[in-house]
């Protein structure tokens, strides 16, 4: 066989990419039990940025990473902020006259403008950043091209890199998930009429599954409470929303994964007993 | 009072009730009030017992109804006053004296019947120190069933914390 | 490189199949509990009208528990009497989560028979379905009948319009002499009967576990005497003639005792009637004021009002042992204790500055919370169901009923009568 380096880059990519996605395959779709996240509603997500390690990072996946790294990292600022700002105007209706308000909003515009230059740094940094990453990874990538001559390493290579991309990859979407999931809290909470009957240490198990615009298509009760006026109020609170419109700002693979269908458990715990 | 009246009211009150059970309201009223009327007739008589002593209490000008403070029951100097007039003359006599105790209509009704009573218990315990037998004294509480003074403000209120000698 | 594409998009469509299952579990720890929004669309008879409007009552009925939002009529869509005329979007436009619906048929022997249901609007399934006979006497008695199996359907909890309260009303008379009158009314305060009158004080109406009798204190002996009274004949009984208070009457939950209030020995003690011996047990001995006793629904203990601490609080003694413990210590005036069903819940009555309102305590966890606000609130009485309390209150120089839900802000006035209405007792279930 006598090819050049150059002539492999193509079947490297495919190859690579082959088995991440099979690896990926199998983490995704094996672990769902053991997976079950129960997620607590964040407060606010802390934006810190995503750090790529140079020694396992290919290059190939340079590109797109960043690219999504970036997209992530704003939609996460921008939801810090988005949170923040609801914050303070809570907190504002509750507690203050009309005439305070005023005060309140030009406060809130100017840490949006904080925000949003900071915000616009940390951007500027994360591309320096990973530009400088992508010229390393560029040479070590030259460097060890060199020296990939076999098959069997080059494929237990690739089987550890997808792997680390996979778990990077959730890690990323964890704020992400747990954000939109805090909406969901919010969008049902806010409909969910308990019945008098109801007591602390209820709970109610449901399934849903949402279309592709993230309408409720399906309520099932997949473990009652026991009190049938206590499951329904609980059915009744998402029929109520109809659509979590939000959720259709989430990337196709993101809402696919995570909320085209989950569970919500009810379990109130502002009853007086 | 005795037991022949007493049976005479409670005959009347049970027919009355059969009365009002079975009429229309408009007629239940006129046969209630009759019913009812002779039955606070008895009642009255006890009064009446007193009046055939033939003494007017308040003869004189010497009060005959005494106010108290919230939730309490501690005579005023001038209630003592008053009542050691009262004393006075109605020792040794056979005169029949009635201690009706009353409250406002703050706080909740039993309570204020214990309250009413403890207060005309204040005028009787004064007397019988005063050496008025207490065979003579009969103290009964209204608690804030009969009000003086309809009206829900201080002025009416004092005027509803009392103990009336009758 | 088109080859490429084709696979990883094969790839991606398999993950999500794959992955299409519920991995992501929220919970939901909160909620905002607004009434639900119920419409009852009118419940009529083909053939004849009816004498009153079933599904007017129902409506009533539900919203006065505070729980419900009834649809009115005029904004209706659609009429259905059965699960299958139901048209589901002309409810959900409304708003409605609920809807009754019902057709009533006279029968042959001049019964009427109503069918009626109940449909979950937004889950568009039928929840309850049931028939109920009555006739033109007691139309009302079917309406709350209607009300109770869709207040228990929606809430969980069991209805209590088809009960009654029993009340006492003082009314000038003849010469400006007040009139007390001992009246009986359904829980939505209609069909009012009157069971005794008297131009002496009438007192503390009380119901008999079982729902057929009344006790009561009336002066018409020219002192204060406890009574018992039947509501269907009214056949009474006098229980005590002692010399003072002889008041506070309160029936055991077994019906076999009655615990009342005494001063024959000197001051309010309270003490405990058998009512088959005639056998009177002094139960408290103090030189306080002890007095309003009510008794825990399990029988086993008396929960009353004493100043023995120097101000009226609520105590709780248990029979058998005679142990003794203070329980309200909020304030400086807590009186006439009432619990609920649950054996935990006590409402009272409680001074807060100068004002006298209804308050509950929560007898586990200690919550304690003023249900009222008007100045002068009295006489609590729980709903044998526990979820609502009436009490007397004052506007202006008027005594009304008013009701409130036990855990909640819902308060309501009940229809005002002439003259003053006051210590309303509610009875226990009657069926």
């Amino acid at each position: 066989m006598k090819r050049s380096a150059t002539s492999y880059t193509w079947p490297v990519i495919a190859s690579v990419l082959l088995h991440g996605a099979l690896v990926a395959l199998i983490v995704v779709g094996w672990t769902p039990s053991s997976d079950k996240r129960r997620v607590i509603q964040p407060k606010y997500v802390e934006a810190t940025l995503l750090t790529l390690d140079p020694a396992k990072v290919p290059q190939i996946q340079d590109k797109p990473k960043e690219d999504k790294a970036a997209r992530e990292q704003e939609r996460r600022r921008q939801e810090a902020v988005r949170r923040q700002q609801e914050q303070a105007r809570r907190e504002q209706q509750a507690k203050e006259e009309a005439a305070r308000k005023a005060k309140a909003e030009a406060e809130r515009k100017a840490k949006i403008e904080a925000e949003r230059k900071a915000k616009a740094l940390a951007e500027q940094k994360a591309r320096e950043e990973a530009e400088r990453k992508r010229q390393e990874e560029l040479k070590r990538q030259q460097a060890e091209k060199a020296r990939q001559e076999k098959l069997r390493r080059e494929q237990e290579l690739a089987r550890a890199l997808a792997t680390e991309q996979a778990a990077q990859d959730s890690a990323a979407s964890a704020e992400t998930i747990g954000s939109y999931s805090g909406y969901i809290q919010d969008r049902i909470a806010s409909n969910w009429s308990r019945p008098p009957s109801a007591r602390l240490g209820m709970e109610v198990e449901l399934d849903i599954q949402l279309d592709g615009q993230a309408r409720v298509i399906s309520v099932v009760v997949v473990k009652s409470s026991g009190n049938a006026a206590f499951d329904r109020s609980a059915e009744q609170a998402v029929r109520r929303v109809e659509q979590f419109t939000r959720l259709k700002e989430l990337d196709r693979g993101t809402f696919e994964r995570n909320f085209r269908r989950f569970t919500l458990v009810f379990r109130p715990e502002d009853l007086r007993f | 009072m005795n037991l022949q009246n007493l049976k005479a009211v409670f005959l009347i009150t049970v027919m009355s009730i059969f009365l009002a059970a079975c009429s229309s309201t408009s007629t239940e009223d006129s046969a209630g009030d009759s019913a009812y009327g002779d039955g606070s007739a008895v009642g009255t008589g006890t009064a009446g017992d007193g009046s055939a002593y033939g003494e007017d209490l308040g003869a004189g000008g010497v009060d005959t109804v005494f106010y108290f403070e919230f939730d309490k029951a501690i005579l005023r100097p001038e209630a003592r006053a008053a009542l050691d007039i009262h004393a006075q003359r109605l020792r040794g006599t056979s005169r029949q004296v009635r201690l009706e105790g009353h409250a406002d209509e703050r706080g909740t009704r039993e309570y204020n019947m214990a309250l009413g009573e403890r207060r005309a218990n204040a005028v009787k315990e004064y007397l019988v120190i005063q050496g008025v037998s207490s065979d003579n004294l009969e103290v009964i509480s209204y608690g804030e069933e009969r009000p003086a003074q309809l009206g829900s403000d201080e002025q009416s209120w004092s005027m509803n914390r009392r103990v009336e000698m009758k | 490189m088109r080859k490429t594409h084709g696979l990883l998009a094969l790839l991606f469509l398999s993950l999500t199949v794959l992955s299409a299952r519920a991995e992501l579990t929220i919970e939901i720890t909160h909620g905002v509990d607004n009434p639900t929004v119920i419409a009852v669309s009118p419940i009529e008879s083909g053939q004849r009208i009816l004498p009153e409007d079933i599904s007017q009552i129902v409506s009533a009925d539900l919203e006065r528990s505070g729980l419900f939002q009834a649809i009115d009529r005029s904004n209706m869509l659609s009429f259905p009497r059965t699960s299958g005329e139901v048209y589901y979007r002309d409810w959900r436009v409304l708003g409605a989560q609920y809807l009754v619906y019902g057709n009533a048929e006279r029968q042959q022997d001049g019964r009427i028979k109503v069918t009626f249901g109940l449909n979950e609007i937004l889950g568009e399934k039928a929840v309850l379905s049931q028939v109920v006979y009555g006739t033109d006497g007691n139309i009302r008695d079917i309406a709350h009948y209607i009300s109770d199996k869709v207040y228990e359907a929606i809430t969980g909890i069991r209805g209590a319009f088809s009960t009654r309260i029993a009340y006492v009303t003082a009314t000038p008379g003849r010469n400006n002499q007040l009139v007390y009158r001992l009246m009986v009314a359904d829980a939505d305060g209609a069909r009012e009967r009157m069971m005794l009158e008297s131009r002496e004080p009438l007192m503390s109406p009380t119901w008999s576990p079982d729902g057929k009798e009344l006790a009561y204190v009336s002066f018409e002996t020219g002192r204060p005497a406890v009574f018992r009274q039947r509501l269907n004949d009214a056949t009474r009984e006098q229980l005590t003639n002692f010399k003072g208070l002889n008041g506070a009457p309160a029936w055991s939950p077994d019906g076999r005792k009655m615990a009342l209030v005494l001063s024959k020995d000197g001051n309010p003690e309270i003490y405990v009637l058998d009512m088959a011996t005639r056998q009177f047990t002094r139960i408290t001995n103090h030189f306080a004021i002890d007095t309003e006793p009510n008794w825990t629904p399990d029988g086993k203990a008396l929960i009353f009002t004493s100043d023995r601490g120097g101000s009226p609080q609520i105590y709780k003694m248990v029979l058998a042992t005679g142990a003794m413990e203070r329980v309200t210590f909020r304030g400086s005036y807590n009186a006439r204790p009432r619990l609920a069903p649950d054996g935990r819940t006590l409402v009272l009555v409680h001074r807060d500055g100068g004002q006298f309102h209804i308050a509950s305590q929560d007898l586990i966890s200690g919550d304690f919370r003023i249900l009222t606000s008007t100045f002068l609130d009295e006489s609590p009485t729980v709903a044998p169901n526990g979820a609502m309390l009436l009490y007397a209150t004052k506007r202006g120089s008027k005594n009304l009923l008013a009701a409130v839900s036990i855990d909640a802000g819902v308060k309501f006035l009940l229809p005002s009568r002439e003259g003053d209405v006051r210590e309303p007792a509610w009875s226990p279930f009657l069926n």
